[in-house]
């Protein structure tokens, strides 16, 4: 016994330091999980106008963005500055983009089964699992002095992020996406930022709005299903599950022949991928593409017995990949 | 311990384009490999002309990272590009849509060279691009890389179920959206060149 004691106070000692040390990494995770869920929130209740900086690579673009929300109801202006002219104006689920020098105007409507933001609390909790998350410094954004957190990927299935949050409001000031060794593959930064209403109600309309009648408007529709039955993964990425089915039309325009095609959404509850299938039509180019990159996108195109699939998300291009190389034809 | 000369960097960028075109014998393909794997710059060729190159041929093989210094060096150098006996056999959508993601036109530029009809696209497509300079390819290049391209029926619509899978997955794929506007960004930045009816 008297041997004995050391022993097990050492082991206690040790556990001890152990449970400290998994308390306090819970505990980050929970601390960065809150400052996440906030952040979530902000960016649908406040109004706010700003300028921002897309980067990928050494391109980048400038937008100017102006959202009101009011009474529930949202709606947000999104103007590129650089290069061809396009604007985006979301009116709660209907999103308008306006493409100017082809006069073309897509209009399509987001589900309304989106997750977003009523399952956000499950979703977020389950990030856990795939990323680990914590608080990091302070930085300035904008003129905003920001709290950094930092979500790390858990496997080489996804990609970190790194986040800059305004503190006062909860309001998301910069985003970056690393890969795994830590460097940037594309980031969102607002240079200018401005929290509450616009003082005139046009900020949040296309300036091409009165003038809709010469342009070609293609109305993208789509359809929910349960679920199809004649395609089955026989591997999937780890931690990714599916959130949306959907048929959809594609090219629907006068001089295309529309046709339908399953659209599947993917999603860790962070990072989201789509997959496309269509029954191969005789235009169509029976060739595949292997897992290209760019920035923080990946694109894969497949051909399965008899229809395309192209799979496509901000996942490393081997996600894509596996996804693309899991699927199959049931009852094959 | 090999160091990389100034003179010596040409003659291995000429051999990067005779390893792409399938001409290099084993040894000389160590070698270059070993070169590459010291020295940034050739290795920004290397991936350069294994993006273009597994592109137009439509082959399996490409993860391509296009890395900062990747795009300096495909800015700094688009002769880079049109390797002399580089052969298209196919169009590539899916690069020409990667390209336009980023506005690295030049790829999309090739991939639509061998469609007389998609011209006019084309030119609006290096007015969106910002980096110019890299959709002034020789007329001599565009005509031979366009010779064994896919019909212009086959490319157009590729090219339109491309941009506009791209806007479908960015307004319906935003899970957890940050931000509505940075996912729109996204999408817009990818679409113009080529969501062109």
């Amino acid at each position: 016994m008297r041997f004995l004691l050391p022993v097990c106070l050492g082991l206690a000692i040790g556990l001890g330091g152990q449970t400290a040390s998994a308390q306090t990494a819970a505990g980050q995770q929970q601390d960065a999980l809150q400052w996440l869920q906030r952040l979530a929130g902000a960016a649908q209740k406040l109004s706010y106008s700003g300028t921002f900086v897309y980067r990928n690579g050494d391109q980048s673009e400038t937008s100017r963005i102006v959202h009101v929300a009011s009474n529930g109801s949202q709606t947000e202006k999104l103007e590129v500055l650089d290069g061809s002219p396009r604007e985006i104006v979301t009116q709660n689920d209907e999103v308008r983009c306006y493409l100017p020098e082809s006069k073309l105007l897509i209009v399509e409507q987001r589900g309304t089964r989106r997750p977003f933001p009523a399952l956000l609390p499950a979703s977020l909790a389950g990030l856990g699992d795939y990323y680990g998350m914590r608080k990091g410094g302070r930085a300035r954004i904008a003129g905003f002095d920001s709290q950094i957190i930092r979500l790390d990927p858990r496997d080489a299935w996804r990609y970190g992020r790194q986040l800059w949050v305004d503190p006062a409001s909860g309001l998301l000031l910069k985003a970056d996406m690393l890969n795994e060794r830590g460097e940037l593959l594309e980031s969102f930064a607002f240079t200018e930022l401005q929290i509450g209403e616009p003082a005139s109600p046009d900020a949040v309309k296309s300036s091409y709005a009165g003038q809709k009648d010469a342009w070609q408007v293609r109305q993208a529709r789509s359809r929910d299903i349960r679920d199809d039955a004649r395609w089955t993964f026989r591997v999937e990425p780890p931690g990714f599950r599916r959130q949306a089915a959907m048929l959809r039309n594609i090219a629907q325009d006068a001089g295309k022949d529309a046709h339908e095609v399953l659209h599947w959404v993917y999603s860790d509850g962070l990072a989201a991928v789509s997959i496309f299938i269509h029954p191969l039509r005789p235009q169509d180019e029976a060739i595949e593409v292997g897992a290209h990159a760019l920035g923080a996108f990946s694109m894969v195109k497949r051909i399965v017995d008899g229809h395309q699939v192209v799979v496509m998300g901000d996942v490393p291009p081997a996600t894509v990949k596996r996804f693309a190389e899991g699927i199959e034809a049931r009852g094959k | 311990m090999v160091i990389l000369e100034m003179s010596n960097m040409k003659s291995q960028l000429s051999e990067l384009s005779a390893l792409y075109d399938g001409e290099l014998e084993p040894h000389e393909l160590a070698s270059i490999a070993n070169a590459a794997v010291r020295d940034e710059e050739l290795r920004a060729a290397w991936l350069a002309y294994g993006v273009i190159g597994d592109g137009l041929r439509g082959e399996d093989i490409a993860v391509v990272d296009l890395s900062a210094g990747v795009m300096a060096k495909l800015r700094a150098e688009p002769v880079v590009l049109a390797p002399n006996n580089l052969r298209v056999s196919r169009s590539h959508p899916l690069l020409a849509l990667a390209a336009s993601v980023a506005g690295v036109a030049v790829v999309a530029w090739l991939s639509l060279a061998g469609d007389p009809a998609a011209a006019p696209e084309a030119s609006r497509l290096a007015t969106v691009a910002p980096a110019p300079t890299f959709v002034r390819l020789p007329e001599r290049t565009l005509a031979a890389a366009g010779a064994e391209a896919a019909s212009p029926a086959q490319q157009a619509a590729a090219r339109g179920d491309m941009s506009e899978y791209l806007l479908a997955h960015h307004i319906q794929a935003s899970t957890f959206r940050l931000h509505d506007s940075t996912e729109h960004v996204r999408s817009v930045s990818m679409t113009p060149a080529s969501a062109r009816p």
